[in-house]
C-alpha cells in the first residue's frame, strides 16, 4: 500500500470510532469490526504480516463497504479518506490474488463491454447494444452534449436511459451518443485493479475525445460521473467537460420553463445517490429540477451529506448481497416514513434496487420525462 | 479457547442463531480491548489483549439472559460489550469467554411524556436517543464528548457524565428505573419512580456496575423540555485559583449553569487557537445557562456579576458559540497523534471538595510537567467541589518505554490526587486502569464490600472478571 494510506490506516485505527453512527455496515451488522475503525484495524494487521492481504477475513472486511463514503463528513482526521483507504487495501487485496471472485468477473465483463442485469445478479450480464441504439435513434449527430449513460443506467434500469433521451429532447437539448458502449473503469477500481482501472479510463477517454472533440459529456450514472469528472484527474488524466445529467436537466429545465403536465405521482422524496451527492457534493440541482418539474419533495431523514446509501456501490451486490439488502431496508425504511407516492433518484442503480424491494421509485430522467408528457420514444 | 467456551458454543447457537455467535478471530479481536489508552498501545506494538473466545449478539433481554445462564451454568467468563468507548479498561476478556456485544439491543421502547420518561435498551448510540428526544422536544441533558459513539448503557455502566452536567445531573440522576439480568440470569426490575425510600437504592447499586453484577438490559430516563433561552458568556480570570473561587462562588450561591469550564492556563494557550478568540494568557471560563427565558438571562447575570468582582473579563458570547461546534472533536487529536512511536496520550479526571481542589491541582500539574504536557480544566460543579479533567501528552524516547511511562503517569497522578484529598474518579469509571489504587481510594473495608457484593450475586465469578481488580 502506498505509504499515505498506510498512515491513513494507522490514523484511522486509531480514532475513537468518530464516524461509528453513520456507517450503514455498522447499522445493518452491529459488529464491532464492520465500521472505518475496525476495517483499517484489520489492514493495520494485515501490514504487519507477510501474507495478510489474503487473510479471508480481512478480505471479507475491506469488501464489506460500499465506498458510500459516510464516514468522510464526520471524518476531521487530516490524510484520512476512507473510500481512498478501501480502494487502496483493495488494491493490495488483488495483488496478493485474493479478490473475490464475483468482483474479477465483473471487470472481465465491464472490459467486454457488458453491463449488469436489470436485477444485479451476480451471474447475469447483458449487452446494451438494443438500448443503446433506442438512444441514438434520438440523438443528433454531433451534438453540443454527448449523452453517456453508463453501466449502471444501461444495465439495471435501461428504462431510465431512455427516459433521458426523451427528456433532453423534450427540453430542446440535442445530444448525440457514443459509437460503442465502454466502461469507465469503475470495477476495476472497486475491485482492486489499479492497472485495469488506468486501461479502460484510457480507452473510454480515449474514445470520448477523439470522437467528439469540445463536446460536453453528460453522464447519467452518478459513479462514472465521479469517476470522469473526478477520479480522472486524480489519476492525472485530461478530461473532458463532465456533468452529472441531473445537473443537465435542472438546468435545462430552468431555462425551458416547462409547463409540467398534471400526473399521478406528485408527492415524491428524493434520494440522494452516494455518489453525487457525496462524492461530488450534487445535491441542490436534482431538487431544482424536481420542482421546476411540478414536484413537491418531502425530504428523507437522511439526505445530502446523511443520504442512506442504497447499498449498491463498492460491489456489495456482488460480494456481500446480504448487507447490501442491510442497507436497503435501511432506506425502504426511511421512504416509508415520508409517506411520499414515490422516490426520485438520481441513481438508476438506487432505482432499480428500490423497485426490487417493493418500494415505487424511478430515476430522475424518468421523473422529468413524465412530468414533460414524453414517455414515449421519439425518433428525431 | 478455552475448554468451557467451546463447550457453550452448539448453546449458544441454539440459543442465538449461529449468524449472531462468532468464534472469528478479526470479530474477538475488534472487541478485545476499549479505548484505554494502555491497550491501544498495546495495540499499536503488536501485542494487543487476550480477546474474548467467542462474540455474541443477543437482540432482547431474554437473549441476553438465556446467554447468561448458558455461560453461568458452565462457569464461563461473560464481558458486557456496547460501544467499546470506554477509556479505562473495563471490557478486557481477562480470561476469555464470552463478549457480549449489546448494540442489537438498541430499541426505544416507550415514552411516558407526562412524567419525562424514555425507556431504551442498553445498545442504543447517546446520539440516536438525543436526536429521537430532541424530534419531541425533548432533551436527556446528557452530552459527554463521546456522545456521538457511546451507548446508553455504557453511560449507565461507567456512570458517565456530559459537557452540561451542572445543570442536568450525572448519568446516575437521570437514571429513573432500570432492568438488569444477574450474572445468573435472574432477573431484576427497578421500576421508575420519582423517588423512592425502600432500603438502599438499588439504581445505585448497578450504576457503575461495569458489568461486575450482570448485564444491564433496560434503562429508564429522565427528559427535559428542550431549553427556550441559552445565554452564553465567556470570561478571562487572572490565574486559575481566582476561576477556581469564583466556580465556588457560583455553587455555593445556587446557580447552575449549564455548561461552566474553566481552563487552566496552558489549556487556555491551546483553545484560543481552537475557539479563535486571539492572544492566550489568563484563565479562559466559558459558561452557558439555559431554562426559561427570563431565569436563564438572570442566572447570566449573576454569574458576570460574579465573575466581575472576581476581576475578571467579558469576552462575549463568541468563544462560547465557537466551542459547542466542537464538543465531541477531542477523539481527533489522538488519531494524529497515537500511531506515533512512543507516544502518550492520555486524559484523567478527578475530583475533590472546595477544600482540596487547588492542593489537588497543585499536585498533579507539579508532579508530571516535566516529563509531559500536562493541561487540566475544571467541569461538572457542586456545592462542595468540582471535577478537575486533566489531558497528558508526551513521549516516552523509545516505543518500548511507552506503557512504563503511562503506568509512571497513572501511578503519579493517582497518589497526587489521594495524597492531597481528591477521588480517582469522577465519570470514566474505574475498570483496570483504576484497579491498583482501589484499596486507597475506598478503604479496605470498602472493597471488601465490593467483593462480598460480587460473591453473593455472583457466586460462579463470571461477571468480567478483572474488572476493578476482582477476580
Amino acid at each position: 500500500m502506498p505509504a499515505e494510506q498506510q498512515s491513513a490506516a494507522r490514523m484511522c485505527a486509531s480514532c475513537p470510532k468518530m464516524c461509528r453512527s453513520a456507517c450503514p455496515t455498522q447499522a445493518v451488522t452491529h459488529n464491532e469490526r464492520h465500521q472505518p475503525w475496525g476495517h483499517a484495524r484489520q489492514v493495520v494487521a494485515a501490514l504487519r504480516e507477510d501474507e495478510g492481504f489474503v487473510d479471508p477475513e480481512l478480505v471479507d472486511g475491506v469488501y464489506a463497504c460500499a465506498t458510500c463514503s459516510a464516514c468522510t463528513p464526520p471524518c476531521h482526521v487530516d490524510g484520512v479518506e476512507t473510500p481512498d483507504l478501501v480502494w487502496a487495501a483493495r488494491a493490495a487485496v488483488h495483488r496478493a490474488g485474493a479478490t473475490p471472485a464475483a468482483g474479477l468477473e465483473s471487470v472481465r465483463q465491464a472490459r467486454a463491454g457488458m453491463v449488469p442485469s436489470p436485477d444485479g445478479a451476480a451471474e447475469m450480464w447483458t449487452d446494451p447494444a438494443a438500448t443503446l441504439g433506442r438512444l441514438r435513434a434520438m440523438a443528433t449527430p454531433g451534438a453540443d452534449v454527448l449523452l453517456f449513460p453508463g453501466c449502471g443506467a444501461l444495465g439495471r434500469r435501461p428504462e431510465a436511459v431512455l427516459a433521458a433521451g426523451r427528456a433532453l429532447r423534450a427540453l430542446g437539448v440535442a445530444f448525440d451518443v457514443a459509437v460503442e458502449h465502454r466502461c469507465c473503469g469503475m470495477p476495476a477500481l472497486t475491485f482492486g485493479d489499479e492497472a485495469e482501472t488506468t486501461q479502460l479510463l484510457s480507452r473510454l477517454l480515449a474514445t470520448l475525445g477523439a470522437a467528439h472533440p469540445g463536446q460536453r459529456v453528460v453522464v447519467q450514472s452518478p459513479s462514472c460521473a465521479w469517476m470522469l469528472g473526478v477520479r480522472a484527474r486524480q489519476l492525472g488524466h485530461d478530461t473532458p467537460d463532465v456533468e452529472p445529467l441531473v445537473a443537465t436537466l435542472a438546468r435545462a429545465l430552468a431555462e425551458h420553463a416547462a409547463d409540467p403536465r398534471e400526473h399521478e405521482a406528485r408527492r415524491v422524496s428524493y434520494h440522494d445517490p452516494c455518489y453525487l451527492a457525496r462524492h461530488q457534493d450534487v445535491r441542490e440541482q436534482p431538487r431544482a429540477a424536481l420542482a421546476a418539474a411540478g414536484y413537491t419533495v418531502t425530504e428523507l431523514r437522511g439526505r445530502g451529506d446523511t443520504t442512506q446509501c442504497s447499498g449498491q456501490g463498492g460491489g456489495l451486490p456482488l460480494t456481500h448481497p446480504d448487507l447490501a439488502a442491510g442497507y436497503l431496508r435501511l432506506l425502504a425504511s426511511q421512504v416509508g416514513a415520508a409517506g411520499v407516492d414515490e422516490v426520485v433518484t438520481g441513481c438508476a442503480s438506487c432505482a432499480a434496487a428500490l423497485r426490487g424491494a417493493g418500494v415505487p421509485a424511478v430515476e430522475l430522467a424518468e421523473a422529468v420525462a413524465a412530468a414533460l408528457g414524453a414517455e414515449e420514444d421519439e425518433p428525431r | 479457547m478455552t475448554a468451557t467456551t467451546a463447550d457453550v458454543l452448539p448453546e449458544l447457537r441454539d440459543a442465538l442463531g449461529a449468524a449472531r455467535v462468532s468464534v472469528e478471530a478479526a470479530d474477538r479481536a475488534a472487541v478485545a480491548h476499549d479505548l484505554w489508552p494502555r491497550a491501544l498501545i498495546r495495540v499499536r506494538q503488536g501485542d494487543p489483549p487476550r480477546p474474548p473466545d467467542c462474540v455474541v449478539w443477543p437482540q432482547t433481554p431474554e437473549e441476553a439472559v438465556a446467554v447468561l445462564r448458558i455461560c453461568n451454568r458452565a462457569g464461563v467468563a461473560v464481558v458486557p460489550f456496547g460501544a467499546g468507548t470506554g477509556v479505562c479498561g473495563a471490557v478486557i476478556a481477562s480470561r476469555g469467554g464470552v463478549a457480549v456485544d449489546l448494540k442489537r439491543l438498541d430499541r426505544i421502547l416507550g415514552w411516558d411524556e407526562q412524567s419525562g420518561h424514555v425507556t431504551v435498551e442498553p445498545g442504543l448510540l447517546g446520539i440516536t436517543l438525543e436526536e429521537a428526544c430532541l424530534e419531541r422536544g425533548y432533551t436527556l441533558g446528557h452530552y459527554p464528548s463521546s456522545l456521538p459513539v457511546s451507548t446508553v448503557g455504557g453511560f449507565v455502566a461507567t456512570r458517565s457524565v456530559g459537557q452540561l452536567s451542572t445543570r442536568y445531573g450525572r448519568i446516575d440522576d437521570m437514571v429513573a428505573g432500570m432492568r438488569v439480568a444477574l450474572p445468573d440470569g435472574t432477573e431484576v426490575r427497578l421500576r421508575a419512580q420519582p423517588s423512592s425510600g425502600v432500603g438502599p437504592d438499588l439504581r445505585r447499586l448497578f450504576l457503575g456496575s461495569e458489568g461486575a453484577f450482570g448485564l444491564i438490559v433496560e434503562v429508564t430516563l429522565r427528559l427535559h423540555p428542550v431549553p427556550e433561552h441559552r445565554a452564553d458568556a465567556a470570561f478571562r480570570f487572572a490565574d486559575f485559583a481566582t476561576g477556581v473561587a469564583a466556580v465556588r462562588t457560583m455553587m455555593q450561591a445556587g446557580l447552575r449553569p449549564s455548561l461552566l469550564r474553566l481552563y487552566d492556563a496552558d489549556d487556555t494557550n491551546l483553545q484560543v487557537t481552537h475557539l479563535g478568540i486571539g492572544e492566550g494568557g489568563g484563565c479562559l471560563m466559558l459558561t452557558s445557562c439555559e431554562g426559561r427565558r427570563a431565569v436563564a438571562a438572570a442566572e447570566s447575570e449573576e454569574i458576570a456579576g460574579i465573575c466581575h468582582n472576581s476581576g475578571a473579563a467579558a469576552l462575549g458570547a463568541g468563544p462560547v458559540q465557537a466551542w459547542y461546534p466542537r464538543r465531541y472533536m477531542i477523539g481527533y487529536q489522538q488519531a494524529k497523534y497515537l500511531p506515533m512511536p512512543g507516544v502518550v496520550l492520555d486524559t484523567i479526571e478527578v475530583a475533590a471538595p472546595w477544600a482540596r481542589l487547588v492542593a489537588v491541582y497543585d499536585g498533579v500539574k507539579a508532579a508530571l510537567r516535566q516529563k509531559l504536557v500536562v493541561l487540566c480544566h475544571l467541569s461538572h460543579g457542586y456545592v462542595d467541589g468540582a471535577c478537575l479533567y486533566f489531558t497528558f501528552a508526551g513521549a516516552a524516547s523509545e516505543e518500548a518505554g511507552a506503557v512504563p511511562l503511562h503506568e509512571e503517569l497513572w501511578d503519579t497522578v493517582m497518589a497526587q490526587v489521594l495524597d492531597n484529598g481528591g477521588t480517582i474518579a469522577h465519570h470514566h469509571g474505574a475498570g483496570r486502569a483504576r484497579a491498583p489504587y482501589l484499596e486507597r481510594e475506598l478503604g479496605a473495608g470498602g472493597v471488601e464490600v465490593l467483593r462480598r457484593l460480587r460473591g453473593a450475586l455472583d457466586p460462579a465469578g463470571i461477571a468480567n472478571p478483572g474488572t476493578w481488580g476482582l477476580p
